[in-house]
């Protein structure tokens, strides 16, 4: 990682959390899409959108990581994100910024710390007074790295 | 394997599906001629492998060259009946013709038409003579270094009528610029014709001492001997010119393929390619299209359903009055694209059902049966994906037909039946779908036999079998497990059992079902959906979940009120059952299966009795929204174990309706096979 990168960042619960911008597609306002719930699926999925005819399913980021349930509002944003031929839409609270950090920014996930979402978590970045914890959307999406 | 270009490629795969087509077609010539003998028919398979001969040396396949070569000399003797047409050339042919298959499958795995074709050789050798069989006329080419693929275009100029003339020309030795008079004479000969070589290749550059002076070269001209050799005068200096007329590979021993003046445009008219009104198209283009059609026809329902609301907002305005008038002509003009597009990816069911007449006639023939196969409905369109798909589940069933239900001709002639047993395959469309048939009038399946083998093999516990009535007990040769006998498809290689057919068939969309009697026959009866990418479907809602149910799985559909499901709901050891057309059959709640929530405070509900035949089951549902077409997409990437959605059963697919929402596809053959792991 030589080059510095850039991220989204939103804020769930006071925390910054970033997303690799290059795994983000498009964002939309939650209430532009009309969610349909998909029946029997796993807690976490929300349930599958139409994008202009694609079939899209959509997942909570809050349930995925075991974060307590916050009532929808206009800030509510949903990231759609493209992996080989899946495209999978991520709610989260709101896109706050967008930020980039350089190689030496970065660092891995200090020691000691023990949080049940650590597989989530990718780095950690710092820059000033911002730190943004950057997450493995593969992980959290359960996408294996088939061409890799 | 060699790595081609892209063009290479493209023109590669043009070959390969090119040449299949011809085999199809030389095998449907062939089965037509086992018939009846047709001197048409021959000149049509031969004008087949003349254009595989010409395409594959072309593509540099040499041996299936030489082979179709050898064919073609065949044929051409049947043509001219200088041979007697009778069963042996008919398997002669038939067994070329799995010889031209067998290269053309190895060119399609390595690349490579290395196969030997002596065996077969030998004996087309035996039936015409060997004489006529690779004679290169020898004393004019002798010194000749020519390619096999250059031969035979000499050979086929030659049958054209052209002109072939292999030339020797000495340059007098004392002319400076030697390459020079080269130059001028094989110049003048291109204007009259196609030099296909010349030795020494470098004639042009060549320096004096080096260059005796003598030139070879193979000319292919309409002009005649003498023009030809005033061309090469004309350049000056010529000391000698020897012009010699190749007559074609096989003249010279053979008086009878002498082609006569009177024949020659007859001919003629058999190396000429056949006009075509068709151009060819890759099949994901056409798919993608198809997609793109699909998804107009859904916008422009959509654009109706605003329209209606404009209509009632706006009464009177002009503006709104135009586009009305638009948004309907969008919407006729959609469904009559979609209509042509579709049309575009049908295919006869013809294209098959030759394949199983040869294969019918392959597997009676090794044992010791008597089978005549008879087809109907091969006009029944199909979609191409379809057909494709379909075409291994009918080989297996014909092959059991063939080798587990006919009787040989004594057990036949034992019970009293007709020594010739009959297989007949069926296809005509009902409705929205298409029935496939495969009956034979052979032994039938024998009840007691699958009993006890699904016994044995654990499929089934005894006090279940009691209860079960026949018709569904046929249907346990389709669990996985019944079948263990793995049988290998002539066609495709590939060892099916039972149960693979069904999945095949519901991969579809489709349904199977069996009927059989004792001694008196057993019929196969696969209903498949029109097309794949677009259905017909039911659309219902379940609280506010949308969900399809392919037509095709539909029987019927009644309303009840609340009291009366009270009535006629019975519990069968604390299951539900519904009592239909003196049936009962199992209930399954939609609600229930998908666990969703729902507060309806509907006082009636929908039974829509879904499944085929034997194996229905009654599915209650909230609300019933209608009929729509839908194109189905595929949830495969999300849907299974370890996946975003998890192993959610009983949906196939998704689909966006009109109004923008999304609607889950119902996977009914999934809930009736799961019927038991669900209670």
């Amino acid at each position: 990682m030589d080059k510095p990168r850039q991220y989204i960042v939103f804020n769930m619960d006071g925390e910054d959390y970033g997303i690799d911008i290059s795994e983000a597609h498009e964002i939309s306002r939650l209430k532009e899409v009309t969610i349909m719930e998909f029946p029997r699926a796993p807690d976490f999925v929300e349930g599958i959108i139409s994008l202009r005819g694609e079939i899209v399913p959509a997942i909570d980021l809050r349930k995925k990581m075991g974060i307590e349930y916050k009532k929808r509002d206009k800030e509510t944003r949903i990231i759609i994100s493209k992996f080989d031929k899946k495209i999978i839409g991520i709610i989260v609270d709101n896109i706050t910024k967008t930020i980039e950090f350089e190689p030496e920014e970065i660092s891995l996930v200090p020691e000691g710390i023990k949080d049940i979402n650590l597989k989530y978590v990718k780095f950690i970045g710092k820059k000033d007074t911002d730190i943004v914890t950057i997450l493995d959307l593969r992980e959290i999406l359960n996408i294996q790295e088939e061409n890799r | 394997m060699i790595y081609l270009s892209n063009l290479e490629e493209e023109m590669f795969n043009l070959f390969i599906e090119e040449t299949t087509e011809q085999i199809e077609k030389i095998e449907e010539g062939i089965l037509s001629l086992e018939q009846e003998y047709d001197n048409e028919t021959i000149k049509e398979i031969f004008r087949m492998i003349h254009s595989v001969k010409g395409s594959s040396s072309s593509m540099g396949f040499s041996k299936m060259a030489e082979f179709t070569h050898d064919l073609e000399t065949l044929l051409d003797k049947i043509k001219t009946q200088t041979i007697e047409f009778n069963r042996d050339i008919v398997d002669l042919l038939f067994e070329c013709l799995d010889k031209i298959k067998e290269m053309k499958t190895n060119i399609i795995k390595s690349r490579s038409d290395d196969i030997d074709f002596n065996d077969v050789r030998e004996k087309i050798i035996k039936i015409i003579g060997k004489k006529h069989i690779k004679n290169i006329n020898k004393n004019a080419l002798e010194e000749f270094d020519i390619t096999e693929y250059e031969l035979l275009v000499m050979d086929d100029a030659a049958k054209k009528g052209e002109n072939v003339f292999i030339i020797k020309a000495e340059i007098d030795p004392n002319t400076i610029l030697k390459s020079m008079k080269a130059f001028l004479a094989i110049n003048n000969l291109k204007s009259i014709g196609q030099v296909l070589r010349v030795w020494p290749q470098n004639y042009e550059t060549i320096e004096d001492d080096e260059f005796e002076g003598k030139i070879k070269l193979i000319l292919i001209t309409l002009r005649a001997k003498d023009i030809v050799e005033k061309n090469i005068d004309a350049a000056g200096d010529i000391q000698k010119t020897i012009v010699e007329k190749f007559e074609g590979k096989e003249i010279e021993n053979n008086r009878l393929i002498d082609i006569k003046v009177n024949d020659k445009l007859q001919d003629n008219g058999l190396f000429r390619q056949e006009k075509r009104d068709y151009i060819r198209v890759n099949i994901v283009k056409l798919d993608k299209l198809i997609g793109f059609v699909g998804e107009l026809v859904i916008d422009s329902g959509r654009l109706l359903q605003i329209k209606a609301r404009l209509k009632a907002k706006y009464k009177g305005d002009p503006d709104i009055k135009e586009l009305i008038t638009s948004a309907e002509h969008i919407n006729f003009i959609g469904t009559e694209l979609q209509e042509s597009v579709m049309s575009v990816r049908v295919y006869t069911i013809e294209n098959i059902f030759s394949r199983f007449q040869r294969m019918v006639r392959d597997l009676a023939s090794r044992s010791d049966k008597n089978i005549n196969f008879i087809t109907e409905g091969k006009d029944t369109e199909l979609d191409r994906g379809i057909l494709e798909e379909i075409v291994d589940p009918i080989v297996h069933l014909i092959r059991n037909a063939v080798d587990h239900g006919i009787e040989t001709i004594q057990e036949r002639t034992a019970k009293g039946k007709k020594p010739q047993g009959t297989i007949k395959l069926t296809a005509k469309h009902q409705e929205n779908s298409i029935i496939i048939e495969i009956e034979d009038d052979g032994k039938g399946l024998d009840i007691e036999t699958i009993k006890n083998k699904a016994l044995e093999k654990g499929i089934i516990k005894l006090d279940e079998l009691d209860v079960m009535p026949d018709e569904e007990a046929l249907n346990l040769i389709f669990i996985p497990g019944f079948s263990t006998a793995k049988v290998i498809t002539d066609i495709s290689g590939r060892g099916v059992g039972m149960d693979v057919v069904k999945t095949n068939i519901e991969k579809l969309n489709g349904i199977v079902d069996i009927e059989s009697e004792k001694d008196k026959g057993c019929k196969f009866i696969i209903k498949l959906p029109l097309t794949l990418a677009i259905i017909q479907a039911l659309l219902i809602k379940e609280g506010k979940i949308n969900f399809a149910i392919p037509l095709p799985s539909v029987i019927e559909t009644i309303r009840l009120t609340q009291s009366e499901v009270k009535k006629n709901i019975k519990k069968i050891k604390g299951k539900e059952a519904y009592v239909w057309r003196d049936k009962v059959i199992p209930i399954i709640r939609n609600k229930d299966y998908f666990n969703i929530s729902s507060n309806s405070k509907e006082d009636k509900v929908f039974l829509i009795i879904v499944g085929f035949y034997e194996k229905c089951i009654c599915f209650i549902v909230e609300k019933l929204m209608g009929e729509q077409q839908i194109v189905i997409k595929n949830l495969g990437e999300y849907l299974g174990k370890g996946k975003l959605l998890g192993d959610v059963k009983g949906i196939s697919g998704a689909t966006v309706l009109g109004d923008g929402n999304i609607a889950y596809v119902v996977d009914i053959p999934d809930i009736v096979r799961t019927l038991k792991e669900h209670e």
